[in-house]
């Protein structure tokens, strides 16, 4: 009886051995070793969603373990804090938006944009300026709301989810374009803006189709404005920033970034993975029930490139608002 | 009728039925942790569901969401640790009726009034949907701020005998929720340069500590004076009479946890402490509560099973979630083709009926389980104390870190434990600090963005309708208990003469 146990112990044991040592065989080949993703909001939210789907073809394009999970804190400040203390190994990834582009123009994390390389953004939900259509509606069109801008200024009333987040920027930087001020009123979130605009709490709210796309249908409200350059399929009569003549161009996005430092060949096996992942089905239906289009994906240099341009302007606006850490 | 017949009919196919089972068991579970939330469950769960269709998909969520109302109270009961923020209300009588030994009692009690509130609110969900869904409209910041002025008005009665200790306690509570991202300037306050403060102190560590922490601490200090508590348990469930004579308190948890429910933002944690303090405002023997009396059990569990099918009438019916975990079915209706909003009953008539009878089901389910389960629950507490109290902490530190991944929310969570042990020999409770950190956010950004909408006209709070009630029923609420004593005294008075 101990001397079967004994070989059970021993036979065990190399098992584990060879176990251990194919994981050794592998290691000069990324990825060999767990990849940690970190998001900085909490579980269901929409970066989480984003970031499961994407996950689950990237575990078979990577044949690597990824797990996800949430490192809150400051607006990503601890997520981007994590990220600059941990080696550039390409195993520790981080979940972008811009929220977090704000935290570090804001000077509120120890990361900056040349701290981080792009590998993917996903996501690209354009911010519209959202009007009450219920029982007639306040307003018939965005330049009814300008109007009265212009006539009281201050008093037209703009819903936006935080401050100092995309809406705020977004109703801000629409505001300078146009040459009028608004007041910006705070909510938690899209449903409380939706809320407010029903009620006619607010003249206007800064929403995203995906979460008003539900009321349009209904005909309880619609978009005055979208602040992109081409017309939108679902809104064909939806004028566009870009249209009125308006330099404004604003989307709440999410990717994914890496530190910076990260062996180039390492970066590109990552990024030729997301590019697969979401070409695939699963991602392609998400993207369409969320309402948004194939162009969110961006993979790559292009997504380096985007978050360029939009570094200085969102260090721009932070300043004007006074929103950086002197 | 048709069409809840086949929801009814599609409900019964095994696949889905299962699908009820397993949310409810698993919701249970998820429930009874410490730290382990519904919203949390619920998220977790969706990517499972990716592959379903959309009626066992969305009617597991559903039934997750249920089970883990539910699930709450168990752990309140048995060890004072609320399972779920909506449970806290539960540990105020449940768990000094178990201690009496009647554990069986507390969770049968627990068990029948969450059933009964769940399956009100459903039959209140199919029903008036759509015509309920424009109470949450209605609701604008004004509103809300008068109901959390109502609710922050229960501190004086709720927790220790004495109103100036709970008092200071609601203070307390409402300069913690202080901490963290002014939401209105966007600056964060109190944060010592630290990236944990920035986004606040998060309640459910307080909350664990305050009541499961703080407990296991006193039962240390009984172990150590080798006070011996009588063991005896009994498993015997509530009789036929008792469970009739809560029937008024059963009615009108069900209708505050709907109308909580229906709120956006609102669940059923604010439900919960509003239906135990109604029960007790209206109880023939409000001195019993707080000494494990059945009113003090149904009414809180009740309200926030009521809260869930509330909960679910403006998500499904206006794509605005009612709380937390039904912001996130808010997301797995998305995924699954689903836009919730006005058109949804028309769009997808069965599935929503579906969902519906599969949450009636859930109810009935825990209901059994529960029932059936409480005989064995109970037994937990013939663990000797110096075997449970360190599983219970161990619990609680995993639950604290698994709800954002980080260790700052364990040290708060042991921090709060102490303060609260400290407290209780003190003579304070937990719970009007508890009460201040979930309305004081609430009643702070309410009143400044009312006043930013309404241009700073302080009187918009007693010209709208909604509003004017809730600061009526304050007023009474407060006035009450002096205009009877007065009336007591003029009429001991005129017998003297």
């Amino acid at each position: 009886m101990k001397k079967s146990l004994f070989r059970v112990l021993v036979a065990v044991m190399a098992m584990g051995f060879l176990w251990q040592s194919t994981a050794f065989a592998a290691d000069d080949e990324y990825p060999s070793k767990q990849i940690n993703w970190y998001i900085h909001s909490s579980a269901g939210g929409g970066t989480d969603i984003f970031s499961r789907t994407v996950a689950l073809r990237l575990r078979r394009e990577l044949k690597a373990n990824i797990v996800i999970s949430t490192m809150s804190g400051g607006s990503g400040a601890r997520m981007l804090n994590n990220l600059m203390e941990q080696p550039a190994d390409g195993y520790t990834w981080n979940s972008f938006t811009n929220s977090n582009l704000a935290t570090m123009a804001r000077g509120n994390t120890t990361a900056s944009r040349e701290d981080v390389i792009g590998i993917a953004r996903g996501c690209y939900d354009p911010q519209a300026l959202v009007i009450s259509t219920k029982d007639g509606g306040t307003y018939k069109n965005i330049e009814e709301v300008l109007a009265k801008a212009k006539e009281s200024p201050g008093k037209v009333k703009i819903g936006v989810a935080h401050m100092a987040s995309i809406d705020h920027v977004a109703a801000y930087e629409f505001g300078k374009a146009a040459g009028v001020e608004f007041e910006f009123v705070p909510f938690d979130g899209g449903g409380e803006i939706i809320v407010a605009v029903l009620g006619n709490v607010i003249d206007m709210g800064v929403l995203n189709p995906s979460e008003f796309m539900g009321q349009y249908e209904a005909g309880n409200l619609k978009p005055a404005i979208m602040l992109v350059a081409d017309r939108l399929k679902d809104f064909p009569d939806t004028p566009t920033a870009k249209e009125l003549g308006y330099d404004v161009e604003m989307a709440t996005w999410r990717g994914v970034v890496i530190k910076a430092g990260t062996p180039p060949e390492i970066v590109e096996k990552i990024r030729a993975a997301f590019a697969k992942s979401m070409e695939h089905k699963i991602y392609r239906n998400y993207l369409e029930d969320n309402s948004m289009g194939p162009e969110s994906i961006m993979v790559g240099a292009d997504w380096d490139a985007f978050l360029d341009a939009k570094w200085p302007i969102w260090k721009q606006v932070m300043a004007d608002l006074g929103y950086v850490k002197k | 009728m048709d069409q809840l017949m086949v929801g009814f009919m599609t409900i019964m196919e095994p696949m889905n039925f299962l699908s009820v089972f397993v949310g409810v068991l698993g919701g249970m579970i998820i429930g009874a942790m410490p730290g382990l939330t519904a919203p949390m469950g619920v998220a977790l769960l969706i990517p499972f569901t990716y592959g379903m269709q959309p009626v066992p998909a969305i009617t597991m969520l559903v039934s997750l969401y249920c089970g883990a109302t539910f699930g709450g109270s168990i752990a309140a009961i048995l060890v004072h640790a609320p399972g779920t923020p909506a449970a806290a209300a539960t540990t105020f009588d449940g768990y000094p009726l178990a201690q009496k030994g009647q554990a069986g009692k507390a969770l049968g009690m627990a068990c029948i009034s969450s059933a009964l509130g769940g399956l009100f609110s459903v039959v209140v969900l199919i029903l008036l949907a759509p015509v309920l869904a424009e109470i949450a409209i209605k609701f604008g910041p004004p509103e809300y701020f008068a109901l959390a002025v109502f609710g922050l008005s229960m501190i004086s009665s709720l927790g220790s005998r004495s109103v100036v200790k709970n008092l200071l306690g609601g203070t307390i509570g409402v300069f913690i929720a202080c901490v963290g991202m002014d939401s209105i300037s966007g600056f964060s306050r109190y944060d010592f340069g630290l990236t944990h403060l920035m986004d606040g102190i998060s309640f459910i560590p307080v909350m664990i500590g305050l009541f499961a922490a703080t407990e296991v601490f006193r039962q240390a200090e009984i172990g150590i004076r080798k006070i011996v508590v009588d063991r005896k348990i009994s498993g015997l469930l509530p009789t036929w009479k008792e469970i009739k004579s809560v029937k008024t308190t059963l009615l009108r948890s069900s209708l505050i946890g709907t109308f909580i429910g229906i709120l956006p933002a609102e669940g059923g944690t604010v439900a919960s402490f509003i239906g135990y303090n109604e029960a007790k405002r209206f109880s023939k023997t409000p001195e019993k509560f707080g000494t494990g009396c059945l009113e003090g059990i149904a009414g809180p569990e009740c309200a926030n099973n009521a809260a869930t099918g509330g909960a679910m009438i403006p998500t499904m019916a206006l794509g605005i979630p009612g709380s937390g975990t039904t912001a996130v079915i808010l997301g797995a209706l998305l995924v699954h083709g689903m836009r919730p909003g006005p058109l949804l009953f028309l769009q997808h008539t069965n599935v929503v009926y579906a969902v519906f009878i599969g949450m009636f089901l859930a109810n009935l389910m825990f209901l059994g389980l529960g029932l059936g389960g409480a005989k064995i629950f109970s037994q937990i507490l013939r663990v000797p104390n110096y075997v449970l109290s360190p599983i219970i902490l161990v619990l609680c530190v995993v639950g604290t870190y698994a709800l954002h991944n980080n260790m700052a929310d364990v040290w708060i969570m042991l921090v709060c434990g102490l303060i609260g042990y400290k407290m209780k020999a003190y003579g304070f409770a937990a719970a009007p600090i508890v009460l201040g950190l979930v309305l004081g956010e609430l009643i702070e950004i309410s009143l400044r963005r009312s006043l930013i909408v309404f241009d700073n006209n302080p009187f918009v709070f007693f010209t709208r309708p909604w509003s004017l009630a809730f600061i009526i029923l304050t007023v009474v609420g407060l006035c009450m208990p002096l205009i009877t004593s007065w009336i007591e005294n003029r009429g001991q008075n005129n017998k003297e003469k």
